[in-house]
Order: structure tokens, then C-alpha cells, then sequence
């Protein structure tokens, strides 16, 4: 069965290694972008679909929330997984109930694959 | 009111994020480090807001601005564009003025008058 395709966008190079091969652990195919503008240019030339967007909601280029906006434009139906090293909370402006889930850092392997399914799954 | 910035110095762009974030009426969505860059994402981005300088030091400043005016253009629509500048060129100015610049302020010395302009347009923006 192919799995999904994820994006993964984390200016923290360790912590964004350590999601892409948990991701991949568990047979996602899995695309890595170190800031917002290079992961729209990553989006931008990948010829297949792109079903989770799995990002910082801080980062020092493009904020989270304004790639998932714009992912979203550009690939209706993508799902957003957001996370944060501060608590869900701090972002009630910033995660929509209906369009944002939240991971808390640090997290573990099985959580990001957990909580990848099941934003996957929620969407159907 | 969504705001991209356009700056190559990280020390003059985090000065400047740091004032308009401490507006609630603004978000900063993004930062472009060169023109090359903001021309590529501003249009997928969608900023209401661009504040860039028309000496990038890729020599591209203006450029941006014919790329933005001809998206205004096209589609009706587009982000409006504050510079900030250290450039005092009195016809260089009238170019990106032309190109749709509304307004210009100095980076050595405006920092304030930038983010005061922004807040107000923000409060229109509604």
C-alpha cells in the first residue's frame, strides 16, 4: 500500500532529522524543508501530492500558520500538523480549532506517528 | 493585517520584526532575505503588506516592485509596498514611486514612523 506524503518543516536541524526518519520508520515518504520559503518551493516543484504538512508553528522566515494558509491555497485538501515547544494554549490566534492540530515538543517517535494518523485519518 | 518583509541584513530585519510584532493589528508572515526569494513567495504567500528596500544587494529592489505592479495588474489585486531604505536617490525613489511604492522611510532613522504608518494601516484594513 503507498502511504501518505508528508512535509516536514523544522528550522531545528536535529529535531527536524529526528521526525523525518521517525516518519520514514513507519513507511511515509517524507519531504523536509528547513524554513517556510524552502518549503514552498519544495511544494511548488513536487509533482505528486503532498497530504500533511507537519511544521513549526515559529520560525524565523515564514510563520507556520501563514505556510499552512498558503499550502492550503496551493494543495486543497492538505492536512496541518502543527507544533510547538510552547503550550497549545500560547496559540489559540493561531490554530483555528476546525483547520490545526497540535504536537507539544519534545515528543517521541510514537507520538508523531500516532498523531500523523490520526490528523490523516480525521480528514478521511 | 499580514505583512512580508523584505531585507538581506538579519540584524536590520530582526530589529524591525521585533517592533511590528509588538503591533496586534500586524502579522509578519514571512521574511525574504533577497529579492529572488520574495519574488518567488510573495505571490503564494499572499501578504496584505510588503516592506522592502530598492537597494537589495542583488540590485533586484526594483525589480520586485515591477513584478508586484504587474501582479496588480493582472489580477486586480496585490500587496501594498512601504520602503525602507537607506537610499536618499531623489529619482530612484520616483521610480519605485511610480511602481507603486505609497510611502518611504529611512532606515537609519524611521524605524518608528514605519511601524506608526503600519498600525494606522492596519486600523483601515480593518
Amino acid at each position: 500500500m503507498d502511504r501518505e506524503t508528508i512535509l516536514v518543516v523544522e528550522d531545528e536541524g536535529m529535531v527536524r532529522r529526528f521526525a523525518v526518519r521517525a516518519l520514514k520508520e513507519v513507511g511515509y515518504t517524507v519531504l523536509e524543508a528547513a524554513h517556510g520559503v524552502e518549503a514552498i518551493e519544495l511544494v511548488e516543484r513536487h509533482p505528486g501530492p503532498v497530504h500533511l504538512l507537519f511544521t513549526d508553528l515559529v520560525m524565523p522566515r515564514v510563520s507556520g500558520r501563514a505556510l499552512a494558509e498558503a499550502l492550503r491555497r496551493r494543495r486543497p485538501g492538505i492536512r496541518v500538523l502543527f507544533t510547538s515547544g510552547y503550550p497549545p494554549n500560547a496559540f489559540s490566534e493561531d490554530v483555528p480549532g476546525d483547520h490545526g492540530f497540535i504536537l507539544t515538543k519534545p515528543y517521541e517517535m510514537g507520538s508523531l506517528a500516532q498523531r500523523v494518523r490520526e490528523v490523516l485519518d480525521h480528514f478521511g | 493585517m499580514t505583512v512580508f518583509v523584505v531585507e538581506e541584513s538579519p540584524a536590520l530585519a530582526a530589529r524591525l520584526l521585533e517592533r511590528l510584532q509588538l503591533v496586534p493589528e500586524l502579522a509578519v508572515i514571512g521574511v525574504a532575505r533577497n529579492v529572488m526569494e520574495a519574488i518567488r513567495v510573495i505571490p503564494i504567500l499572499e501578504p496584505d503588506l510588503v516592506i522592502t528596500d530598492t537597494e537589495s544587494g542583488d540590485g533586484g529592489g526594483l525589480a520586485l516592485l515591477h513584478v508586484l505592479q504587474a501582479r496588480r495588474a493582472m489580477a486586480c489585486r496585490g500587496p501594498r509596498v512601504l520602503l525602507w531604505t537607506g537610499c536618499a536617490d531623489p529619482q530612484r525613489r520616483a521610480v519605485a514611486e511610480g511602481l507603486g511604492a505609497e510611502a518611504r522611510f529611512d532606515k537609519t532613522r524611521e524605524v518608528d514612523l514605519l511601524v506608526d504608518y503600519c498600525r494606522q494601516a492596519a486600523k483601515r484594513h480593518g
